[in-house]
């Protein structure tokens, strides 16, 4: 048994599928670095690692692990190169995570403190009942409501 | 720059070697054969250190799990046909059957070459 964990970038952009059986799954290859050769690994994931792994970008630094199964293929140049298909049971995205979105605007408070009261001298009254009166100011034309019980 | 750490699990195929560099140091090359589905996998283990002197403990067809740093290669057979190895530079290395225990000496009986007093009287 073979398990990896690798460390690399993703090459192209990841292809989300769907199986025979009506299943997601995503594909993609990561490009690891090696300072004597490049290295490219086939990934393969399921279930909610499919979804994670297809909201990835070409380009993006990934580091995956799971269990691995090697194969060989010959290149264009007629050179044999080996190849790591992993199916990925780990996924950590290295890109730093997005800065924090702006706080909503504070809702409208349903019970607003009272306006501050006029200091005008001159008003006149709107209405004028028994348990509510409103008067208006003169002066700056604030309405100022009075109710009591 | 990338990297690939693996933990393989197979079997030794043959005694590891133990071998001194250049420069006095030593270090223990081996091979491991993993099962896969497909095929087996093989991996060339090369240790250092502490990890060589217990790599080099190991046997034959001893069944191990080995962790490190990893090279994936490939090469073509006698035959012509595209092979695929990994290549290892081994950091932990975990035998998976126990080391026999050390059978311990019987204990030495006390003498008991006191006299002791008669006491059927």
């Amino acid at each position: 048994m073979i398990r990896v964990l690798v460390t690399g970038t993703l090459h192209e952009p990841p292809v989300a599928r769907v199986s025979k059986n009506g299943k997601n799954f995503t594909t993609a290859k990561l490009r690891v670095d090696g300072a004597e050769d490049n290295v490219s690994c086939s990934l393969i994931a399921f279930e909610t690692l499919a979804d994670a792994l297809a909201k990835q970008r070409p380009y993006a630094a990934l580091q995956v692990g799971g269990r691995a199964t090697l194969s060989v293929r010959i290149n264009e140049a007629g050179e044999p190169q080996a190849n790591l298909v992993i199916k990925l049971d780990r996924l950590t995205d290295l890109r730093p995570p997005e800065s924090k979105p702006a706080p909503a605007p504070a809702k409208a408070d349903p019970h607003p403190a009272p306006l501050p009261a006029c200091t005008h001298p001159r008003w006149e009254t709107l209405r004028s009942g028994p348990y509510r009166s409103v008067w208006r100011c003169l002066t700056c034309g604030k309405v100022e409501e009075g109710t009591w019980d | 720059m990338g990297l690939i750490r693996a933990l393989v699990t197979g079997v030794l195929h043959e005694a590891p070697v133990a071998r001194v560099s250049k420069n006095g140091k030593n270090f223990t090359t081996a091979k491991l054969r993993a099962d896969a589905a497909d095929g087996a996998v093989w991996c060339s283990l090369i240790a250092f250190g502490a990890q060589a002197e217990a790599l080099a403990e190991q046997r034959a067809n001893a069944a191990l799990s080995v962790a490190g740093r990893v090279t994936p290669n490939a090469w073509l057979d006698k035959a012509g046909e595209p092979k695929a190895g990994l290549s290892m530079v081994v950091d932990q290395v975990a035998a998976l059957r126990t080391r026999p225990k050390p059978k311990l000496a019987p204990a030495a009986s006390p003498g008991f070459d006191d006299d002791l007093p008669d006491l059927c009287h």
